[in-house]
């Protein structure tokens, strides 16, 4: 038998519609969006299931924020700076540079990073989850955002705070770094700044000619590393130090910057099936289905091979350079499922965005082995 | 008013007389089979200021549609079987069959150009564009034991769905009324009825509610995990997946969940996720209320129990 409805449909004229969808519109009930009709145009409507808050069992709010912040995207951010902090000194000694040329402060500044960071990708990813959720994305699939607001385990005014929050804490600790080389650090941060609206704003036109492909490389690559490397340095010791890094440091950092690249242009092939004109940012939006498996397996091989290159070539330690390739390997038994797909809606499909990630982190992993064994 | 005795599908002038086999083949055809998208394209457009010609002309194009695809269907799946009767590829050749359906698709064509409202064309085209594409991904999933509900309803909303919601739009569209809100609504209320009837029909296979007597764990034999299957598996091992590909019958399936007890308890949890569905599509059915004439009012307490009938077919 059909139970009795719960459902409440709202239109965008209405007074209580804002406040249904930011879920502030009463203190004991909670409005899930089921429905929307019409997004983003005058006659937008949206039909809500009514539940009890009662009635949902929320976890700890620390598991919450912890689901809300993507976890498994912290490999892309917060395990590159690491790896970027972990970097600098092998780098400075193959430069004949001593670690008396280091920040005495060079602790503080390196944790101070990757708090910015890591406070930054949660400020991201929150306000990524209340943008979606206020343009009805997130009820197209299931599979999209963290799904905390539409499970119910924390209402949207509350995730909008939260990344604020996260947001003033990545400013406050930002800013103490911007004492050492504040002019490049504002003009790396203006880049970055820069790069991001770039990869969210662009026309279909530069997604098909892979410009998105590009801003991701950037981003995750050089803009990142070398922000990371000059916010390490004190006040006082002179910049041209980092120069000599030059080189090898845009080695470095495009090597993970291609591999955070790769690991987006999984993640968008996945939503293949669903894509929507514009959607896709990277080269794969102009692939079909076939192609695109190829082009990410191919790319797969250059781009894993790559990080044992780059080791060798800057290091020419043979070991880290094995360890590297041991990583290729492993990485390239999960592409080979990934290549061998049958269709867009095959169940290892889902899996896709999840390997891709623990490549990465795989990649990542090895090379702070590879990097602790030639300290 | 039309009624449903007068609802003919299948004239004898609708074909060439000269086509060897064509016509016997239609007869069967249309002779079985339930018409129920024809029946809801009757009860729809009986509140909408359509002319008789026009309802028998929209019911023709589903009822062809539909055939067509079955047509098909069974030469793709190697069916023997379609309504109790030998399967038109069986019977007559797979090269008549894949014609037969052609020729019903371009049938409707010419039907729906003589017509003359070219945004029905266009709505026609693209529906059975999706159901095409349902159908291949359908395929694409066959003897995939691991592929989830979400997926599966996926292929639905292209393959089933399509259909309903086509039934639900195509009269008003007919009626040259074009309000995006209202084809939103009927859009979701088409996606919902059909992803209800091919989840009360996958669990036909089970053997619930199976007054139809159809063969049971058919899907499961044929290599398709079913939407009831999907549920049922969601936590099995690769083990129990593997074992559940070989079931026979249906107590081997009790077995592999801890007893028909356990399987009733699963039901009974997947009836109640779909009763939030059912829920859902009388809740929009009453929001139509804001886009229909007065006199069309009638029609939302004709279309409250569809979605409660195709689930649990009583």
């Amino acid at each position: 038998m059909a139970v009795e409805s719960q459902y409440k449909t709202l239109l965008k004229s209405d007074e209580n519609f804002q406040r249904y969808l930011l879920g502030s519109f009463s203190s004991d009930l909670l409005a899930l969006p089921v429905e929307s009709f019409g997004v983003g145009t005058e006659r937008e409507r949206a039909t809500f299931l009514l539940i009890p808050e009662s009635k949902i069992e929320k976890p700890h709010w620390l598991k919450v924020y912890w689901k809300a912040i993507r976890p498994e995207l912290l490999g892309l951010t917060l395990g590159q700076a690491v790896l970027a902090a972990f970097s600098l000194e092998p780098l400075l000694k193959i430069n004949g540079l001593s670690v008396e040329q280091k920040s005495p402060e060079f602790l503080w500044t390196s944790f101070a990073c990757l708090l910015v960071i890591f406070f930054t990708h949660a400020a991201a990813c929150l306000f990524n989850d209340f943008r979606d959720h206020l343009q009805g994305l997130d009820r197209k699939s299931s599979s999209q955002g963290s799904r905390v607001i539409q499970k119910g385990w924390s209402r949207a005014f509350e995730v909008r705070r939260w990344a604020y929050v996260n947001s003033a804490l990545a400013l406050a600790i930002g800013s103490s770094l911007l004492w050492g080389h504040w002019f490049l650090l504002l003009g790396l941060g203006s880049l970055t700044a820069l790069a991001v609206l770039f990869y969210s704003y662009m026309t279909p036109f530069w997604n098909r000619l892979g410009a998105g492909d590009f801003w991701i490389t950037l981003l995750f690559g050089p803009l990142m590393y070398f922000s990371i490397w000059i916010s390490v340095y004190s006040p006082g010791v002179p910049f041209e130090t980092s120069k000599i890094l030059f080189e090898e440091g845009i080695l470095l950092s495009l090597c993970f910057g291609l591999l955070a690249s790769w690991t987006f242009q999984v993640r968008q092939f996945q939503g293949i099936f669903k894509r929507q004109a514009g959607s896709f940012r990277t080269v794969v939006s102009r692939l079909n289905f076939d192609q695109a498996k190829t082009f990410i397996s191919i790319e797969a091989i250059l781009f894993f091979a790559l990080p044992s290159f780059c080791f060798y070539w800057i290091w020419k330690d043979f070991t880290g350079a094995l360890i590297l390739i041991f990583g290729m390997v492993l990485s390239l038994y999960q592409v080979w499922d990934l290549y061998h797909l049958p269709s867009p809606l095959s169940s290892k499909m889902p899996q896709m965005k999840a390997y891709a990630l623990r490549i990465h982190s795989t990649f990542l992993g090895l090379w702070l082995v590879a990097l602790w064994l030639i300290r | 008013m039309l009624s449903l005795k007068d609802l003919k599908i299948f004239e004898k002038d609708d074909f060439p007389p000269y086509l060897p086999k064509l016509n016997g083949l239609y007869d069967e055809l249309f002779s079985s089979g339930k018409g129920f998208r024809s029946k809801l394209i009757l009860m729809i457009s009986q509140h909408l200021a359509l002319k008789p010609d026009s309802i028998k002309l929209l019911a023709q194009t589903i009822e062809f549609i539909h055939n067509a695809s079955l047509l098909h269907d069974d030469l793709i799946d190697r069916s023997h079987l379609r309504r109790s009767k030998p399967a038109a590829w069986l019977k007559y050749s797979p090269e008549y069959a894949v014609l037969a359906g052609d020729y019903l698709l371009a049938r409707v064509m010419v039907n729906l150009s003589r017509f003359g409202n070219l945004r029905l064309i266009q709505y026609t085209a693209e529906m059975i564009s999706d159901l095409l594409e349902g159908e291949w991904i359908q395929d694409s999933l066959v003897q995939d034991w691991n592929v989830n509900l979400e997926q599966l309803d996926q292929v639905h909303d292209l393959k089933t769905a399509s259909l309903f919601k086509w039934c639900l739009r195509a009269p008003f569209i007919a009626e040259e009324n074009y309000d995006e809100g209202l084809h939103e609504v009927l859009g979701q209320m088409g996606g919902i009825l059909g992803v209800l009837f091919q989840r009360g029909d996958d669990l036909l296979d089970f053997d619930i509610r199976n007054k139809e007597g159809k063969a049971i764990l058919g899907d499961l034999k044929s290599g398709y995990l079913n939407s009831v299957g999907a549920y049922l598996s969601r936590d099995f091992s690769e083990k129990q997946i593997e074992e559940l590909t070989k079931c026979e019958d249906l107590d081997q399936v009790y077995v592999l969940l801890g007893g028909e007890e356990k399987f009733q308890k699963q039901v009974r949890e997947f009836d109640q996720m779909n009763d939030q569905a059912i829920a859902l599509y009388e809740h929009l059915n009453e929001s139509l209320k804001d886009f229909l004439k007065p006199n069309e009012v009638g029609l939302l307490a004709e279309l409250k129990p569809l979605a409660h009938l195709l689930y649990y077919r009583s």
